[in-house]
């Protein structure tokens, strides 16, 4: 059994035009000790997504789903008050803005400190030795010293190294990381990724890891679930998805991002996605992606795809998934 | 190898940090501290390098919207800071900057036709009826509808706005055009839509280019040479092709090893590169970049390395790397 289980995951947020879907019966697994990538362009509705598992959605929102289990317990049948025990907890959350999410008014030692009190029991004074203790473990120079400072006294990477290590103190099952290295340079990006990736190691955490990007994807994840507009195109392991992505937006990706190595035998002009990403309020018909797609025949226009297996838990919603070479030969 | 379109000898830029009531100038910002480089007609000069590296003040300097504190840039061999009048309006005709955040960079209260049109009445290249006529073609090249002329900034998207700061660049018909970050607020799909435009743009009408971003595999995509910068300094310049596959300065090597690759067979870099940039205020003696090298010695900490070219068209600055 998948340590967090989410089926059929919908969101309606009302606006000043009416209701709009940000996301359209969204399925996601996760298993204990497993980095699970979540990749998609802005506005497909990752972050979204992620915020629905600890019931974070803004007031505007509706949510309904068929299912969101965490350890075999139905989150929605959740109080708000065991919902507060779960967050920091078992769940905890890296947000992608290291310089906002933390509180500019608090030292170091003291927003870290806070779960351990609340969640743990601990007294401030116990909490303070082991939030020093996790700020070493995320590779924090001067522990003891850091925890005395603010947040602005520290650097973009350290500070992002904090929120990783507030997330740690109390042991999560389950990391959600929202774009965790997007704000960062790519030194500290690397060193960001092999800690989450030494952590999980070490303490048998799963992370649901957002990015929109999928070199961070292929080197970190074990499996990856590709967003659209509202919906998971594909999904699969990452070496399969990597090796031969079957809907023709995963494909698409791959060939927009120009390579610092390129594969012999890649052409000298990136393939770009014609288009953009269509609006949540103005959703064209039938396949949101058709009228980007290649390969779109009639059908894309009118009919919704539905989910085509391909073994291997390896699944893509497209109505030509595993013969798209075909469909073009023939057009 | 012909003269070059804009060569930068020794150029620096410090930013007085004032402070107290007197405003005394209490330190600098060493934005950028000696910097020579060359680019050539009709080629593209990549300028990489981490946030607060110094690349932007670089771009602008170039562009002349800062003046240097030591050192000289020339544009087809005059020094840029000396032109005024109406050498300066031919200058600014020629050389155009695009800028990073399409959000930020358009004016809110101008149509899409008024911001491409200014420079066309500002310079006089077209007569005023014909205005209209090329902005609707400049709309068109760069992939846009020409009934987009009336519309305002606020409307587009990211990708459609990074389009009309192209076509306002492009609006003058310029030689030269310093692309400041123009694709790392956009989306994957999109950037690449755009970096390939700028690519066509530039076969068709022989522009120069100073591409200056962080993300190196977009870097090497577009340049034919690249200069990596750290900290107000470069490390080294070569062909792209040697700077990505044979690099000799450790940053280099480092900034190399540290880009996630979209393939899982690839794994993560074992060893990323430890610690922070340092502040520019009060920046490291020597070579900048020991603080952090695998490789640094003593003289590293003392001494700062020279600009030396060890094989033709590739020069670097490091202590431990041999002639």
């Amino acid at each position: 059994m998948a340590l967090l289980n989410i089926e059929g995951l919908t969101i309606d947020f009302r606006g000043l035009d009416g209701v709009v879907r940000a996301l359209y019966g969204v399925e996601l697994a996760v298993e204990d000790g497993e980095i699970v990538g979540l990749v998609g362009e802005s506005g497909c509705g990752k972050s979204q997504t992620c915020l629905a598992i600890p019931r974070l959605i803004h007031a505007s929102g509706t949510v309904h789903a068929d299912r969101i289990e965490f350890e075999n317990e139905d989150l929605q049948a959740y109080s708000e008050r065991k919902m507060r025990r779960l967050r920091g907890n078992k769940i905890s959350m890296v947000f992608q803005e290291p310089m906002t999410s933390l509180n500019p008014c608090l030292t170091i030692g003291e927003q870290l400190s806070e779960p351990l009190v609340l969640h743990r029991g601990l007294s401030w004074g116990q909490a303070r030795d082991e939030v020093a203790q996790m700020l070493g473990r995320v590779g924090i120079p001067d522990p003891a010293q850091r925890c005395r400072e603010f947040p602005h006294q520290l650097s973009g990477g350290m500070r992002q190294r904090a929120m990783i290590a507030m997330a740690l103190v109390c042991e999560p099952r389950l990391l959600i990381a929202d774009e965790p290295t997007t704000a960062l340079d790519v030194t500290v990006q690397a060193q960001i990724l092999s800690l989450m990736v030494r952590l999980r190691d070490e303490t048998g955490a799963a992370i649901l890891l957002v990015t929109h990007n999928l070199g961070v994807i292929a080197q970190t994840c074990d499996r990856v679930s590709v967003m659209y507009a509202g919906r998971i195109v594909e999904s699969g392991t990452t070496e399969r998805i990597f090796a031969r992505p079957e809907h023709p937006y995963t494909r698409g990706l791959m060939h927009s991002v120009p390579r610092l190595r390129p594969p012999s035998g890649a052409g000298n002009r990136l393939e770009a996605i014609p288009g953009s990403v269509p609006s949540i309020a103005a959703m064209p018909p039938g396949c949101p992606f058709h009228p980007r797609c290649k390969f779109a025949d009639s059908i894309c226009a009118e009919q919704l795809p539905e989910y085509c297996e391909l073994g291997g838990g390896h699944r893509a919603l497209c109505h030509f998934a595993g013969r798209l070479e075909e469909g073009q030969a023939g057009q | 190898m012909s003269e070059p379109l804009v060569e930068l000898r020794d150029v620096a830029k410090w930013f007085p940090i004032t402070a107290g009531l007197m405003q005394l100038t209490v330190g600098h910002v060493q934005a950028v501290d000696g910097v020579s480089l060359k680019v050539h007609r009709g080629e593209t000069l990549g300028l990489v390098g981490e946030s607060g590296c110094g690349k932007s003040t670089l771009g602008r300097m170039v562009a002349r919207l800062l003046t240097p504190t030591r050192g000289q840039i020339t544009y087809a061999g005059k020094a840029t800071h000396a032109l005024r009048g109406r050498a300066l309006a031919g200058f600014r005709r020629k050389a155009q900057i695009i800028f990073q955040d399409p959000y930020s960079s358009l004016n809110p209260r101008m149509t899409a036709g008024s911001i491409i049109g200014e420079g066309l009445y500002i310079h006089r290249t077209v007569p005023r009826g014909e205005v209209r006529q090329r902005v609707r073609e400049l709309l068109e090249r760069v992939g846009l509808d020409r009934s987009d002329e009336s519309r305002y900034a606020h409307e587009f998207s990211g990708g459609q706005r990074q389009r009309i700061g192209i076509a306002r660049a492009l609006a003058v018909e310029p030689e030269f055009i310093v692309c400041d970050e123009p694709v790392s607020a956009l989306d994957v799909s999109i950037q690449a839509q755009i970096v390939e435009l700028l690519r066509d743009l530039q076969g068709e009408l022989g522009l120069s280019y100073l591409f200056i971003a962080h993300d190196l595999a977009v870097v090497r995509h577009i340049s034919d040479r690249i200069a990596v910068m750290y900290l107000g300094r470069l490390c080294e310049e070569a062909p792209r092709d040697v700077i990505c596959d044979a690099p000799v300065h450790p940053y280099t090597q480092a900034l190399l090893s540290a880009v996630p690759e979209p393939d899982p067979a690839i794994p993560l870099s074992p060893t990323p590169l430890p610690g922070d940039v340092p502040s520019p205020i009060d920046p490291p003696p020597g070579c900048r970049f020991a603080p952090r090298c695998p490789r640094a010695e003593a003289i590293c900490r003392t001494e700062q390395p020279a600009w030396r070219e060890v094989s033709p068209g590739h020069f670097v600055a490091c202590h431990a790397v041999d002639p």
